[in-house]
């Protein structure tokens, strides 16, 4: 399990490594992108040696800033690496405000670059 | 109450321009945090649609971590950056003012300019490319900023170089957002 608690500019982090279900939910504009995603991307790191069956990784940001645009970048090509070493079933659920356009486009420039089943959800 | 400054004529200023805020002073994230919470309620409270808000949310955050990121700490309080936030018609500006060194000055300029040439698709293409590319810098970060901020408010950056002495030059970059 990594909890981590939502803050005005970081987003709350919620990786169930039961249920497999990831979830980064709300504002991500933390003023050091890197220290703040290091436990997530360590937390993947064991989790990818895991047998991971039907895993969802959500995506429920209402705001990100472009430091966090590339991290995001970065946790999906962790979670496609993650996909074919292992050929473990996993899927991306990418949330947006149905009026926020730069959200969904954020969400389908993202489903272009990589090869993991990539849903984009309207709320 | 004597003072050298006139009070009034700043007000007189302020509300004639509709500047809603002027900041100068150190740039931290505590400080941004609080321009924006400051700035979302007033919006709020103007009845500011949503999309607009958004769209001067992202705006502002990556132009004050940008200052927060590359602000020039010296001893001079005089060399300190600078933010205004203000309404022309039906627009928004996020204008911010710092102080780099000269020998910098070519490659933001050079930056700017080339992100103001390029149509919405080519702008779309150079961020995605750039991002691919980017490596998150000592002090955080992706050297996105500038594209992103176009791309967000949908309008081109105006900049100002001001050259203060032989070493440095106070940088004015304004954004204007608005609703299209």
């Amino acid at each position: 399990m990594l909890n981590i608690i939502a803050t005005e500019d970081t987003p709350e982090i919620t990786f169930n490594g039961e249920t497999n279900e990831l979830i980064i939910s709300g504002r991500s504009l933390p003023e050091d992108v890197s220290t703040f995603y290091k436990p997530v991307f360590e937390w993947l790191e064991g989790f990818s040696n895991t047998q991971t069956p039907g895993t969802v990784f959500k995506f429920k940001l209402e705001y990100f800033n472009t430091a966090s645009s590339k991290i995001i970048l970065d946790i999906l090509m962790k979670l496609e690496d993650m996909m074919e070493s292992k050929q473990s079933e996993l899927k991306i659920e990418w949330y947006y405000f149905e009026s926020d356009d730069d959200m969904l486009e954020a969400g389908e420039e993202y489903k272009e670059l990589v090869e993991i089943p990539f849903h984009l959800i309207a709320c | 109450m004597e003072s050298t400054i006139n009070i009034y004529d700043i007000y007189k200023t302020m509300s004639d321009n509709k500047i809603i805020l002027i900041y100068q002073g150190l740039f931290d994230q505590a400080m941004i945090k609080s321009v924006i919470a400051m700035t979302e309620k007033k919006l709020i409270q103007e009845n500011i649609e949503e999309g607009l808000r958004r769209k001067l949310f992202n705006v502002m955050v990556e132009g004050l971590q940008n200052i927060c990121k590359h602000q020039l700490i010296t001893n001079e309080n005089s060399q300190n950056p600078f933010l205004m936030i203000g309404k022309e018609e039906a627009a928004y500006s996020v204008v911010t003012g710092n102080f780099i060194k000269n020998d910098k000055i070519s490659i933001v300029k050079d930056k700017i300019d080339y992100i103001n040439r390029l149509n919405k698709d080519e702008l779309k293409e150079h961020y995605k490319t750039a991002r691919l590319n980017s490596v998150i810098s000592d002090v955080g970060g992706a050297g996105l900023g500038f594209i992103d901020m176009v791309r967000k408010s949908g309008n081109r950056l105006d900049y100002k170089f001001y050259e203060s002495d032989i070493h440095f030059s106070f940088f004015i970059l304004h954004s204007k957002i608005s609703n299209n």
